[in-house]
């Protein structure tokens, strides 16, 4: 599984692209632009494939009726994120197995997530100097720096006391969204399911830090170079960042999409993605069924 | 000042005050001690720093078995069991109940456990951790629930009073306790507090790796998921007011007058500081924070007995 800097990373990328090109449907770009959050979110959450197909399915043809619905908008705006989500997924796990494989007990699964996500944010985010598009999503220099040092508040407060606390409070607002909460009234099945869904933190931020600020050679050349990670020399790269950059894209996405697929292991991932939300656009409107739909979520990358 | 006079005091101090129904019924509530109320618990910062007070004293005041320590240790950078305490608050069952979740866990830990040392069971992200956090988790969670006794039976009735719907109280609360913790030096800029605590959110997510989606009702937690992150917001904004210019008025009327926080309180200081405390002395605590404090450590000593 990929990490958080990177699915949405991923998101950003495909919304520049849907928001840019003819193909994707105007609902899509109505409900990407408008709820723009929900996507990110989705990018960020579990359940791709129990969710994203039934609600677009749910609301394909009945689009015209429903359109100004705000909560209609935002499920689909987490389709479209949780279809982005599959496809950082599906195609970064070629790294992370490749790397559970290595025989050298240096190179886990772990370290190989942790580095990629702190080079997504180097290169996607410029270190916190491009913003996410996301006003909710609000990154700087600080958000992968030791304790958050650099920010100018640092100096006042005690980051090391206060996040944990409000960290928490987030932890405990997000499982008191499931109904399950108040619902419920089998205790022993509350207890079961409150520990199956609380938000553990199951990352250790620190080493995000490390990663970001010293890096070790070999994890970097293992994990940035040998797996050809990211290079912003890619076509499709250039095409995404010239957009996020405030540029007219000059070059041709399609053949930026072609070249990709023997390029580096972030555009692999944003054409695999490109074909998710390319499907999904056409099953919107009503061009390919189903089952075509669903074919083309078994894509692989390349 | 005796506890009674003071109390007299501020009754009649509240009633004076333009209509001041909210205060008074504040003042009963604070007096009265309600006892558990099955309204949803409020998420407060103040529950969290109370809660690791808890721990800290009880701790270090060698108050609980040695068996105790991995279901209250806490360390959120880390997934372990302990962790899940600190959302005891939200459970809401009877001691009976609570009691019968631990007998349960603690057997199945027992038989899963077997044979195997803490270090065998140390791999971080490996399946056995997992099952480990779940089941030593639910025990966790349960003796959250014995933390817990102060926050539902001192607290909540205060913070529950007909009047603060828009939370306002909890608001000045919760950082005046923040100040008390993590102050380093006084600071002008709002933007700046308000800024950091945001930037705090995308780091709790990275933390947390993936949102898990409520699964029994998956595209309506769609919607409350997005409206949490402008909940968080506007949150995060009164916030940072509040800890920078507190208006006098709020700040005297939901913490001072209320005693919410006393850092002279001896149990207080003896966490801040780390020092032991005795059972006895305890029981001389004045603030409201404080009360919650102590309750919350009976609680504990109390849950340490099904374990």
């Amino acid at each position: 599984m990929s990490e958080h800097i990177t699915h949405i990373a991923i998101y950003e990328d495909l919304a520049r692209i849907a928001l840019s090109i003819p193909e994707i449907c105007a609902p899509f770009k109505t409900c990407i632009q408008n709820q723009y959050d929900s996507g990110l979110l989705g990018s960020a959450s579990r359940g791709n494939s129990d969710y994203a197909v039934p609600i677009l399915e749910k609301y394909k043809d009945t689009w015209n009726s429903v359109k100004s619905d705000r909560e209609v908008q935002i499920r689909i705006a987490y389709a479209i994120g949780w279809l982005a989500h599959r496809a950082a997924d599906t195609g970064f796990s070629l790294a992370f197995e490749a790397a559970e494989a290595d025989p050298n007990p240096l190179y886990t699964n772990d370290n190989c997530r942790v580095y990629q996500d702190a080079m997504t944010f180097r290169m996607v985010y410029d270190g916190g100097k491009r913003p996410s598009l996301s006003p909710k999503e609000i990154f700087s220099q600080a958000t992968l720096d030791y304790n958050m040092r650099s920010h100018p508040a640092t100096g006042s407060i005690d980051v090391a006391i206060t996040e944990p606390l409000l960290t928490r409070m987030w932890q405990a607002d997000m499982i008191k969204k499931h109904v399950f909460l108040e619902q419920e009234d089998d205790f022993d099945l509350w207890v079961d399911t409150f520990v199956e869904r609380y938000q553990a933190f199951t990352e250790d931020v620190r080493r995000y830090e490390e990663a970001y600020n010293h890096p070790d050679p070999e994890l970097s050349r293992r994990y940035y170079d040998q797996d050809n990670y990211y290079d912003e020399s890619d076509d499709i790269i250039r095409y995404v960042r010239a957009i996020q950059n405030g540029q007219e894209p000059v070059l041709d996405l399609k053949n930026s999409v072609g070249k990709a697929k023997d390029q580096s292991l972030y555009a692999r991932v944003l054409r695999l993605g490109y074909f998710y939300l390319n499907g999904a656009s056409d099953y919107f409107r009503g061009d390919i069924d189903k089952p075509s739909f669903l074919a083309i979520l078994e894509k692989r990358v390349s | 000042m005796t506890m009674l006079d003071r109390r007299d005091f501020l009754g009649s101090l509240a009633v004076s005050s333009a209509g001041s129904a909210f205060f008074a019924n504040l003042l009963l509530a604070r007096n009265l001690r309600v006892h558990g109320t099955q309204m949803s618990p409020p998420n407060r910062l103040t529950s969290f720093a109370l809660l690791d007070d808890i721990v800290e004293l009880a701790m270090t005041s060698n108050l609980m078995p040695a068996n105790f320590n991995g279901y209250v240790y806490s360390d959120f950078q880390l997934a372990i069991p302990g962790n899940l305490s600190r959302m005891g608050w939200l459970v809401r069952a009877s001691e009976q109940q609570v009691a019968n979740v631990i007998k349960r866990e603690k057997s199945e830990a027992e038989k899963t456990w077997a044979g195997m040392s803490r270090e065998d069971l140390s791999l971080r992200r490996s399946k056995v951790l997992e099952e480990q956090v779940k089941i030593e988790g639910k025990v966790a969670l349960m003796m959250g629930w014995f933390m817990s006794r102060g926050i539902r039976e001192i607290l909540e009735p205060v913070w529950s009073v007909a009047g603060d719907s828009a939370g306002e109280m909890g608001v000045y609360q919760d950082m005046f306790v923040l100040k008390q913790l993590a102050e380093k030096s006084a600071t002008q800029s709002i933007e700046d507090i308000e800024d950091l605590f945001l930037q705090m959110n995308p780091r709790m997510i990275t933390r947390i790796h993936t949102l898990i989606p409520d699964f029994d009702d998956g595209e309506n937690w769609t919607i409350r998921i997005t409206d949490w992150r402008d909940e968080l917001k506007l949150l995060i904004e009164r916030y940072a007011r509040a800890y920078v210019q507190p208006e006098s008025d709020k700040m005297d009327r939901y913490v001072h007058q209320l005693e919410f926080y006393d850092p002279d309180d001896a149990v207080i200081k003896a966490a801040r500081n780390h020092r032991r405390i005795n059972l006895s002395t305890m029981a001389a605590s004045k603030s409201l924070y404080a009360q919650a404090l102590v309750r919350g450590v009976e609680g504990l000593v109390q849950g340490s007995k099904y374990l």
